[in-house]
């Protein structure tokens, strides 16, 4: 009898604490949880019912349904051209900043030594400055006075240029988005074991065998994190063409700026992030499981 | 345990390069190390190291941590470079091979194991680099893991398995490639004490089993003496002595050795005489005691004048109540004292008298009769420390 | 060619006066400096309360009806009005709070007033925009006797289409769109929309900038096919897309933000564009055979308005702001400050002669009667469906 009592005291005991730790849970997570509402799940839902919406007579939304800003975009293959565009720079803009963001990062990691600190720091210093003026930076930079003219008069050929070019939009891309790959990436490495590196080189494996096999498998989690936060700005980037693009590369983010800002139909401006949104999604997830097919239950995040 | 030395290991000196020279017709030898020093900017890690190490035996590099055992075992991995001096490995030396190409495998501290293969992948992976095929790595991954008594794990995730466990994979992993020589960094250090005990016996049945030279490292004299048909003791960059267990425990050439192998009473004295044919040497204590014994260092000489160090064995001293203990016999020392500390250690029970004439003595008294306190001392008696003259180590300086 | 280095160039970037009319350059540079210039200028407001100088002013216009409430929120493109004119007001209006915050197109002004109480008393949008905002009921019906000072605006800038009744905005500042070129590259002036053409597509292929604006750019097949610039007639519309198919692989670059560095570093010798960075270019040595021209065939003008608000907060304080803005006197240091022309006749007067001989700020007598203001066109599909496919065409 006085167990049972004492038991059932225990049970709405446990009970009560449960209930304590649920609200404790539910506490602690509303901030964050009332942060992605607001800032990340409202927005969504604002574009999508307005995508679907017509434009106001004098600019602007007017609600509707109407399925005609997808099919704007969808129906005609001229103006899918902005996503493609924006898709393959995109994608050439991540592989470049994996060129060179992996060799940095394990640069740094491994090599850094005490350095490692001013390394990193000599990476963020320049991104304390306005991103605009940056970017106009390397307007002198690969401009026909300098970098420009200077290839041009070694390949013997006066109109070459690299402003206005997609060479000249790759390259603000990789500059513009190499520390969202190198610091992941770093991280990883960072944490990695040195002594696997010694020991895949102990059991035989050369440097290049021991990179492939050992030291990129175990970065792939930073790798994938990396190319994610450089892809996706990029899928939407809008001031590098405008600038280094000289407005000749025309991407998914001229055309958002052209709908919402020279059309004021946001509807269809909002119709075309929508879909931006669903082409990043699925090549991230894409991506995601390329890279990952044939690894087995491991936690990819880093962040 | 039983030492099965080569006649290189019962060379006893740093200086010995005569003897070593002359006693390589035994086993050939795996690794030669010649000469080598190794810097780190300022400071010399390895310091004019010469050492052979005799095919298929279980070699201990011990000593503590900075006294150049881990450097040499890098050395010969290839992860270092020898400042000067030559390693050779079966015969060829390695300067300018990298690691990678190297008949040698490493069982690192922590089992540096891949954490993105599995156990078989683990295992498997010299094999890879080889070219081996797959159904040659499959049998021979199978058999490697066999060896450690691991079979039917081969699909398990490293990060899954216990400590003991992944050890023995790290094993596989390093045999299945068949090395001439396996280099072993204090790889149980990580294991809780029942298991590395446990580990010790196994990695020893496995070396006789393989045959494979082992070198191993670690800073834990029990470990050493357990498992090693050779110890190195290494202090500063410098071999301090080398051989068999029993050699080095029963004939320490220097204090080094006699305190970092088992636990040493040290009594200094000055020489009074010195028989140089029976090697053996009367000195007196400050407090006048009189004391005589053998010199330790078959290289070793001694002048009237000279300072010295008799050093004992705990286990060999004997503890008595002063009360009817009465005189010494002839041919054993013994001083007056008093019990300051008793501990009971189950096996054994460690007293620490205190002496007028020779400071602080440790008498460990083996429990053989099984009761507690079977000496019927305490603390704060008053007793009688005695041992025979033969246990007396004398060691110059 | 001169060398060019960083500060030199981030400082023409950041002073230009283009931005009026640049998104990039008001949402970026400009804007982060101005809107540093509009903190200090209302933090030092806030200490230095205006009483003395108020006595002093001169009673010159009619005193308004009601107390002129001590603030005043204003709404506007950056470094659009002469900080002295504000100190000025704010002293002799005692207005203790005078705040300036800084929209970079008329899109965020909409935006902002679309989505409720804005807040704010006076805004300066676009003429074509105030249409659209007086339908929603944005703006406030002005009472022009509280405005006394607005007789000195010229007739010509009254009644137009925008704003047929004059009741709702005030003309502020006007331009022109048309063509910027180096004089000394092109070796004569270029003086019509068929030039620029013909130029482009011969000898200064690839050596010319338009500015990514969708109705400045409409301007030149329009004009030079003799249509209103306005046109939204289909046939129209079709003529005016071929030649803009024709110009697209031949432009170096569609450029709001930029084109006169282009211009000046003679990668760009031709410019469909506004007038802003002019002045600036002249005064350097090394390009001052910049020339601008307004086109034969006829182009647009501009013109900022000045409107209230329907729920300002402030209506006597933004009275006595718009009456005192006019003031000739005032006006004058407008245009001497930012560099666009006036409306006003009488502060036309005020203003130094190099000013008013100048094409590029004030449009010559000969070409006003062929300037046609622009009508809000961004609804029509076969105007945005062209652009875009000219865009995507640019320079391929």
């Amino acid at each position: 009898m006085q167990s049972g009592t004492t038991r059932t005291g225990a049970g709405s005991d446990g009970l009560g604490g449960r209930i304590r730790s649920a609200l404790l849970t539910f506490v602690l997570i509303l901030p964050a949880g009332a942060w992605y509402l607001v800032l990340l799940v409202a927005p969504l839902v604002i574009i999508t019912i307005f995508s679907f919406g017509v434009r106001a007579k004098n600019g602007g939304y007017a609600p509707a349904f109407v399925l005609d800003n997808y099919g704007a975009i969808l129906g005609d293959l001229d103006k899918a051209a902005p996503f493609t565009t924006s898709l393959s720079m995109a994608i050439a803009g991540t592989i470049g900043c994996l060129l060179v963001g992996l060799p940095l990062a394990y640069f740094i990691a491994t090599r850094g030594g005490s350095r490692k600190g001013l390394f990193i720091l000599l990476l963020v210093i320049p991104f304390w400055t306005s991103f605009l003026i940056r970017t106009y930076s390397w307007l002198i930079v690969l401009g026909p006075e300098n970098l420009g003219g200077f290839v041009g008069d070694v390949i013997g050929d006066d109109s070459f240029r690299i402003l206005g070019t997609p060479l000249a939009v790759l390259i603000g891309l990789v500059y513009g988005y190499l520390p969202l790959m190198v610091f992941p990436l770093y991280v990883t490495l960072e944490r990695m074991d040195r002594t696997l590196v010694e020991a895949s080189k102990d059991l035989g494996a050369s440097r290049w065998a021991t990179f492939r096999q050992v030291t990129l498998p175990i970065a792939l989690p930073g790798l994938i994190t990396g190319s994610i936060l450089v892809f996706i700005p990029m899928m939407g980037e809008y001031v590098i063409p405008q600038i280094l693009g000289y407005g000749r590369i025309y991407l998914v983010g001229n055309a958002l700026v052209t709908d919402f800002l020279e059309a004021r139909n946001w509807p269809a401006g909002s119709a075309k992030a929508v879909v931006l949104i669903a082409v990043m999604m699925f090549t991230v997830t894409f991506y995601t499981w390329f890279v990952n097919r044939g690894r087995r239950g491991r936690e990819v995040s880093v962040l | 345990m039983t030492a099965t030395t080569s006649p290189d290991a019962h060379q006893a000196s740093t200086a010995a390069r005569g003897a070593a020279a002359r006693s390589s017709g035994g086993a050939e030898p795996d690794v030669e190390i010649l000469d080598v020093t190794k810097r780190f900017g300022d400071v010399v890690a390895v310091d004019a190291m010469h050492l052979r190490i005799a095919s298929g035996s279980f070699y201990s590099f011990l000593g503590p941590s900075g006294c150049g055992k881990t450097t040499t075992l890098r050395m010969i991995a290839g992860f270092e470079q020898p400042t000067a001096g030559e390693i050779l490995l079966a015969g060829q030396p390695i300067a300018g091979v990298p690691p990678y190409k190297r008949n040698v495998n490493t069982v690192f501290q922590h089992y540096a194991l891949f954490p993105h293969m599995d156990v078989a992948q683990n295992v498997g992976y010299g094999l890879r680099q080889r070219k081996v095929e797959r159904t040659e790595e499959q049998r021979r991954v199978g058999e490697a893991l066999a060896l450690v008594r691991l079979d039917g794990y081969e699909r398990r995730r490293t990060w899954e398995m216990s400590g003991g466990q992944q050890q023995r994979v790290a094993l596989a992993r390093a045999l299945v490639n068949r090395p001439t020589v396996l280099l072993l960094d204090e790889p149980l250090g990580a294991l809780d004490l029942k298991l590395r005990k446990e580990m010790q016996l196994e990695l020893k049945a496995l070396q006789r089993e393989v045959g494979i030279t082992f070198v191993y490292v670690t800073h834990d004299q029990e470990e050493a003496l357990t498992m090693s048909d050779v110890i190195v003791v290494m202090r500063e960059g410098r071999i301090q002595q080398q051989g068999g267990p029993t050699e080095l425990y029963e004939r320490p050439v220097n204090r080094f050795v006699a305190d970092f192998i088992g636990t040493s009473n040290f009594i200094p004295a000055t020489v009074v005489e010195f028989d140089a044919g029976t090697r053996v040497a009367v000195a007196r204590t400050e407090s006048g005691l009189v004391l005589r014994g053998r010199i330790t260092d078959p290289e070793g000489s001694l002048a009237a004048g000279d300072s010295v160090t008799f050093a004992t064995r705990p286990e060999r001293l004997d503890v008595i109540a002063a009360e009817g203990a009465g005189d010494a016999p002839s041919g054993v020392v013994q001083v007056a004292g008093r019990v300051r500390q008793g501990t009971y250690l189950g096996d054994q029970t460690e007293y620490r008298v205190e002496t007028e004439q020779v400071g602080e003595l440790i008498v460990s008294h083996q429990n053989a009769s099984g009761a507690e306190g079977a000496t019927g001392v305490g603390p704060g008696d008053r007793v009688v420390v005695r041992w025979n003259e033969e246990a007396n180590l004398v060691l110059a300086g | 060619m001169a060398q060019r280095d960083l500060g030199e160039y981030l400082a023409r970037i950041s002073q230009n006066k283009v931005n009026r009319r640049s998104f990039l350059a008001a949402s970026g540079l400009v804007g982060t400096s101005a809107f540093l210039a509009a903190c200090s200028s209302s933090g030092s407001s806030g200490g230095a309360s205006a009483a003395p100088a108020a006595s002093a002013a001169p009673a010159a216009s009619a005193a308004p009806a009601g107390d002129i409430e001590d603030s005043l929120f204003m709404y506007n493109w950056s470094e659009y009005i002469n900080p002295d004119n504000i100190e000025t007001y704010k002293a002799e209006f005692g207005v203790n709070t005078f705040q300036y915050d800084i929209f970079s197109n008329n899109e965020e002004l909409i935006a902002k007033l679309q989505g409720g109480a804005s807040g704010y008393d006076i805004a300066a949008p676009t003429a074509e925009y105030v249409p659209g905002m007086v339908e929603e009921g944005f703006l406030a019906k002005l009472d022009l006797s509280r405005i006394p000072n607005q007789k000195y605006i010229d007739p010509a800038f009254l009644g137009l289409d925008w704003d047929p009744t004059n009741e709702y905005q005030l003309p502020k500042d006007f331009g022109t769109t048309g063509i910027l070129y180096r004089e000394k590259l092109t070796g004569k002036p270029v003086e019509s929309w068929r030039e620029l053409y013909d130029l482009t597509l011969g000898e200064f292929s690839g050596k010319t900038v338009f500015v990514d604006s969708m109705g400045d750019v409409f301007v030149m097949p329009l004009k030079m096919l003799g249509y209103s610039l306005n046109s939204v007639d289909k046939a129209e519309l079709e003529e005016a897309r071929k030649i803009l198919l024709d110009l697209a692989p031949h432009i170096l670059s569609l450029d709001s933000d930029t084109y006169q560095v282009k211009l000046s570093s003679e990668e760009a010798a031709l410019c469909l564009g506004w007038t802003g960075p002019l002045l600036e270019l002249r005064a350097n040595p090394d390009t001052a055979d910049t020339a601008y021209s307004v086109p034969t065939e006829g182009s647009l003008f501009w013109l900022d308005t000045w409107v209230m608000m329907a729920d300002a907060p402030h209506p006597n304080a933004s009275y006595a702001w718009l009456d005192y803005i006019h003031r000739p006197e005032i006006q004058a240091l407008e245009t001497e400050y930012n560099g666009y022309a006036t409306p006003s006749s009488e502060a036309r007067k005020l203003v130094s002669q190099e000013l008013l001989d100048d094409p590029a700020i004030f449009p010559p007598e000969s070409v006003m009667p062929l300037l046609e203001g622009a009508v809000d066109t961004s609804g029509n599909n076969q105007r945005l469906d062209i652009w875009a496919e000219f865009k995507q065409k640019i320079g391929s």
